[in-house]
């Protein structure tokens, strides 16, 4: 294996075990931001729609093992990395960095929100109603996330990009 | 043939969806099973471990501040008692407490002996409290079992502390039973023996009987623990007596800082009466 298929499985790992023990508890109206969407969003734009529903299917199994809801966490993680692949952008593209963080921000909320709905449509663990937890928790996943890429894109990814 | 694997190339993300949907699925339908039942509590077990040691790291990170805490909570209660045993004591000072305005047992300063310099004959101590704490010169330095020195010298952020086993320190003490007074002070050897002078025979002292700091010294509150007498043999006019002191100097770490004493016309008082070659037996302290 090269270091280019090792580094990912790497950080995969890391940001799950981020996600678990530390991002889960920062919660506010029983939404938490999500580093692992951030990774896969990264992962199916930059790489393609098949990679990053791979690596959704790994971050899921991972994640799902340490939350005891395996399959519920892994359909939905597939689902956030199938939904990012709309927004691929080739390496051969020639895509601006402006219109490569667009379509970042843009995968960032398309998945939140697939991976919402898909979740709400097979558990609602709050008993909640279920358009609320599509819309409105939903929503604040979607800006929770969203700025939590912001955040991950201007502090890290934007120099990792730009090379 | 051709067709169908056209297809399969043309829609293989698909697919691939399809089939880690379908695994999902079946996790999802078949929760319950042992196998799968096996792997959630072991994922739980491994998740509840990890949990546990970055709790127990942030324990780690707050006992500094759960000592500082229990150590204020401690020079309160200290405090309390000191106020208490000294009213206690002088039952015919009626409101000795309120009216002894030298006695302030509010404001005790906590602060680390970061070092200590300790030999036969000169001891000292640094402590990391300085004047941005509140500390001045000769301020009493002590710890809930009893007396510890004085502060001699303060930078902004920390203090020295000559403490009672120097052979420059002394201070006057007082029996709890008899009253009896006299002048503490080391003369060198074990840390934890000092001797007091200057109390004669006819006072009745007893073997064991605690010896406590007095109204006479010009930076001590009264009551403090000094020791117990651990040795008592008469001479000519006075006793000599060795006491076993209150505080074990080898494993001070924390100390308390009481407020100076405020009274600047009882020194001016005692200077200005007494001779400048003998101070001492008067006014013991330095």
């Amino acid at each position: 294996m090269t270091k280019n298929q090792i580094l990912p499985i790497i950080i995969l790992l890391a940001v799950c075990l981020l996600q678990v023990f530390g991002f889960s508890k920062l919660t506010l109206l029983g939404v938490s931001p999500d580093a692992v969407i951030v990774f896969l969003v990264f992962m199916s734009v930059f790489t393609g729609q098949r990679q990053g529903m791979t690596y959704g299917f790994a971050a899921g199994f991972v994640c799902g093992v340490l939350s005891g809801n395996m399959g519920i966490v892994l359909l939905t993680r597939t689902i956030e990395g199938f939904t990012a692949g709309y927004c691929h952008v080739p390496e051969n593209s020639h895509a601006t960095m402006t219109q490569k963080s667009r379509m970042l921000y843009l995968a960032v909320v398309l998945a939140s929100f697939a991976g919402n709905l898909a979740f709400s449509l097979v558990v609602n663990p709050l008993g909640e109603p279920l358009l609320y937890r599509i819309f409105v928790s939903g929503a604040l996943a979607c800006m929770m996330n969203l700025l939590l890429t912001v955040t991950v894109f201007r502090l890290f990814l934007r120099k990792t990009l730009s090379e | 043939m051709q067709k169908f694997f056209k297809f399969l190339i043309k829609h293989n993300a698909y697919l691939l969806l399809l089939l880690y949907c379908s695994i999902a699925l079946l996790l999802i339908r078949f929760e319950q099973d042992d196998m799968l039942s096996k792997i959630r509590s072991a994922g739980t077990e491994l998740r509840a471990s990890i949990d546990e040691k970055i709790s127990s790291y942030g324990y780690l990170f707050n006992l500094r501040r759960e000592n500082e805490r229990l150590l204020k909570i401690n020079a309160e209660m200290l405090s309390r008692i000191l106020r208490s045993e000294t009213a206690l004591r002088n039952q015919k000072a009626r409101r000795a407490l309120l009216a002894d305005s030298t006695f302030d047992t509010s404001g005790y300063i906590i602060a680390r002996v970061i070092d200590r310099k300790f030999s036969s004959r000169e001891n000292m101590l640094l402590i990391d409290a300085g004047t941005t704490h509140g500390i001045r010169k000769d301020m009493t330095v002590l710890t809930p079992h009893g007396l510890v020195g004085r502060v001699v010298f303060v930078s902004e952020h920390y203090a020295s502390v000559l403490p009672l086993i120097h052979s420059d320190f002394k201070v006057s003490v007082m029996s709890d039973r008899s009253n009896a007074l006299g002048i503490l002070s080391w003369n060198g050897g074990a840390e934890h023996l000092a001797q007091i002078d200057h109390i004669p025979i006819s006072s009745p002292l007893k073997k064991g009987e605690l010896m406590l700091t007095t109204d006479f010294s010009t930076f001590s509150p009264s009551g403090i623990p000094v020791g117990r007498i651990v040795r008592i043999k008469p001479d000519k006019l006075f006793y000599d007596i060795t006491i076993r002191l209150a505080v074990d100097f080898s494993t001070l770490t924390y100390v308390l800082v009481a407020p100076a004493k405020k009274n600047p016309e009882k020194i001016e008082m005692l200077e200005s009466v007494l001779p400048q070659d003998k101070p001492a037996i008067i006014n013991p302290v330095n």
